[in-house]
């Protein structure tokens, strides 16, 4: 509310002092966008920048963490924008990296799902904080979801809670598999990391336990809030 | 605002036909945030701050020891810091930090703090830049988990410089070339998705009102609450114990986005902070050195 009133009071003035002395504040950037930065800056003279600010990466990490595949380039030359022939083949693009667990089963062990799902480390690198890679990952779906009642979320994604409501059918069960092994293979660009696979953070047998925590009556996610809270 | 585009995110999923894809597309966050206050972060902020007992930070006592760290002749050279130049001119500190990252000439470079810290132990103190990295400077910071709440030279050092800028509002400047260059090549990052998560900063500070985990994010865009976030680095961060720099912050995000150890002084890193200290110089917050945060 203060903070309201001075934020207004200080554009009023911005506005008012750009108009008197519009020149002396040209050099000044206006509003940050992501139209202004994709118009301001090229892929290449900012992937030069990168080769010198991440001097620590194997050419491995360097490829799978900062080019951008095929899905990442088109999800930023558009602003997450794709038109419908971009869309189609982000889709068949990640459709095709798609692996199921060997056994075929798409919803394993809902209580590892759960550890999984709550999970944090995996795949930081570095010099501190590094997560061990010979632990399994976590994948924090709670960072954006809420999924289990009186668990904190968070809310870049929709809530989860109650998942199961949706049943066991196959069709359920590989939309989302599908959705958390590769969330692109369903929502081109969306926010939603991509889980699943080499260079991500699950396997795929870890992919089907997060799929049960999802789907099974018996797991939290779809546990009456009450029930849950005690 | 947010539920209702939860909601049709949520009903574009569960269609899942290609034909459900334009809505699923619109539902998509996408390219126009917009600035205009980021109300549940300011309060989550300001209670952080209240909690430190009395509104006493710890890290006060660090600007003091940052001054007599900076006064020490040390190195093989043997001589303080005080003729290092800022942008101000040799040993002008007050006011500096208000206008960095700026373009040196002598590096050739668009730098912040950390970096001119860093190249004044080289040129002034004689240390040899390995010496720096594994000795001084602690590119590798240490957690409170490896019993290191000590913090790092750079750490104690970029303190006192920055609050000899306490009262003034940013005022970083794009008034060169190669500042021009740093601005764009920070807001392109900003908004570019990269690393094992297909993130980018925009995620999670270019909206209001959204949450990691229930905890409240700042929306960077929005120049008052960017004014608040940039005056208050280098922090006190309670969970650790100890002061952390503006780099420390760039990195803590860039290593949860799973993208490689973020150099200190590189010139990603350096862009970074010109672009968010450009926003925060839109706002008439105060620079007050040492902030206070909550976690790592
Ligand atoms: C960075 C944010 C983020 C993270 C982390 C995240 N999600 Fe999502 N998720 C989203 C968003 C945004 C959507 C809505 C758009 C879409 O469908 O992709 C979504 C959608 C979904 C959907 C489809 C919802 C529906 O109603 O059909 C499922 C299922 C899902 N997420 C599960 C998960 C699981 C399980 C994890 C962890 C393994 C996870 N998410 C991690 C952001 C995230
Ligand atoms: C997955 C979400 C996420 C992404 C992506 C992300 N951040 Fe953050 N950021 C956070 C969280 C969580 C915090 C800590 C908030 C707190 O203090 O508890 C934070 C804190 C910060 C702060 C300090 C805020 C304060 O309260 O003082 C800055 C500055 C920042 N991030 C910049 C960046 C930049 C620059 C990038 C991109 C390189 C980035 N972040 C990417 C989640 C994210």
């Amino acid at each position: 509310m203060k903070i309201k009133s001075k934020t207004l009071h200080a554009r009023n003035t911005a506005l008012f002092l750009s108009l008197i002395c519009g020149a002396a504040h040209a050099a000044q950037p206006g509003p940050a966008s992501w139209a202004d930065a994709n118009k301001n800056m090229d892929y290449d003279t900012f992937m030069q920048a990168a080769k010198s600010s991440f001097p620590y990466a194997t050419p491995d990490e360097y490829k799978s963490r900062v080019e951008n595949d095929f899905t990442l380039k088109t999800c930023n030359a558009t602003m997450d924008q794709p038109n419908a022939a971009q869309a189609a083949e982000i889709i068949k693009f990640e459709q095709a990296r798609i692996q199921y667990p060997k056994e075929g089963k798409l919803a394993g062990d809902w209580q590892q799902g759960e550890k999984w799902a709550k999970g944090t480390t995996g795949g930081r690198i570095g010099f501190a904080d590094a997560d061990n890679p010979n632990l399994p990952s976590g994948s924090n779906c709670f960072a954006c979801h809420v999924m289990i009642p009186g668990f904190p979320g968070g809310n870049m994604g929709p809530s989860l809670i109650g998942y199961g409501k949706r049943g066991q059918s196959p069709a359920i069960l590989k939309y989302t598999y599908d959705h958390v092994y590769d969330s692109k293979s369903l929502v081109p660009c969306t926010i939603m990391p991509r889980y699943g696979g080499q260079g991500h953070l699950l396997t795929a047998e870890q992919v089907a336990d997060i799929v049960a925590l999802l789907t099974d009556p018996q797991s939290p996610v779809n546990q009456p809030e009450k029930t849950a809270a005690q | 605002m947010m539920r209702s585009k939860t909601k049709i995110a949520a009903a574009c999923g569960f269609t899942l036909l290609a034909a459900a894809l334009p809505v699923c597309l619109a539902a998509n966050p996408a390219a126009n945030p917009v600035n205009q206050g980021n109300d549940d972060y300011v309060e989550y902020q300001n209670n952080v701050d209240a909690s430190l007992a009395d509104g006493a930070n710890p890290g006060a006592f660090t600007v003091d020891d940052g001054k007599a760290l900076f006064l020490k002749p040390r190195g093989p050279k043997h001589k303080d810091l005080s003729t290092c130049d800022f942008g101000l001119g040799p040993g002008v500190l007050k006011g500096a930090y208000a206008q960095l990252p700026r373009y040196f000439k002598d590096t050739g470079r668009v730098q912040g703090l950390e970096g001119r810290l860093m190249t004044c132990m080289t040129t002034i103190q004689g240390y040899p830049e390995a010496d720096i990295k594994s000795k001084f400077m602690m590119p590798e910071y240490k957690t409170s988990d490896e019993g290191d709440s000590s913090g790092s030279d750079l750490a104690t050092l970029a303190t006192y410089i920055a609050a000899q800028s306490n009262g003034l509002t940013f005022d970083t400047q794009i008034n060169n070339p190669q500042m021009e260059k740093a601005y764009h090549l920070g807001e392109y990052m900003f908004f570019h998705r990269w690393g094992e998560m297909d993130l980018n900063c925009a995620t999670c500070h270019g909206y209001n009102d959204r949450t990691v985990r229930g905890v409240p994010l700042p929306n960077l865009l929005d120049t008052h609450t960017a004014g608040m976030v940039m005056t208050a680095f280098p922090a006190y961060v309670i969970k650790d114990g100890t002061m952390r720099t503006q780099w420390w912050r760039n990195e803590r995000c860039v290593m949860a986005m799973r993208l490689p150890w973020l150099k200190i002084d590189s010139d990603l890193d350096n862009a970074l902070t010109t672009f968010m200290r450009v926003q925060a110089s839109k706002s008439d917050v105060k620079i007050n050195i040492p902030g206070s945060k909550a976690r790592a």
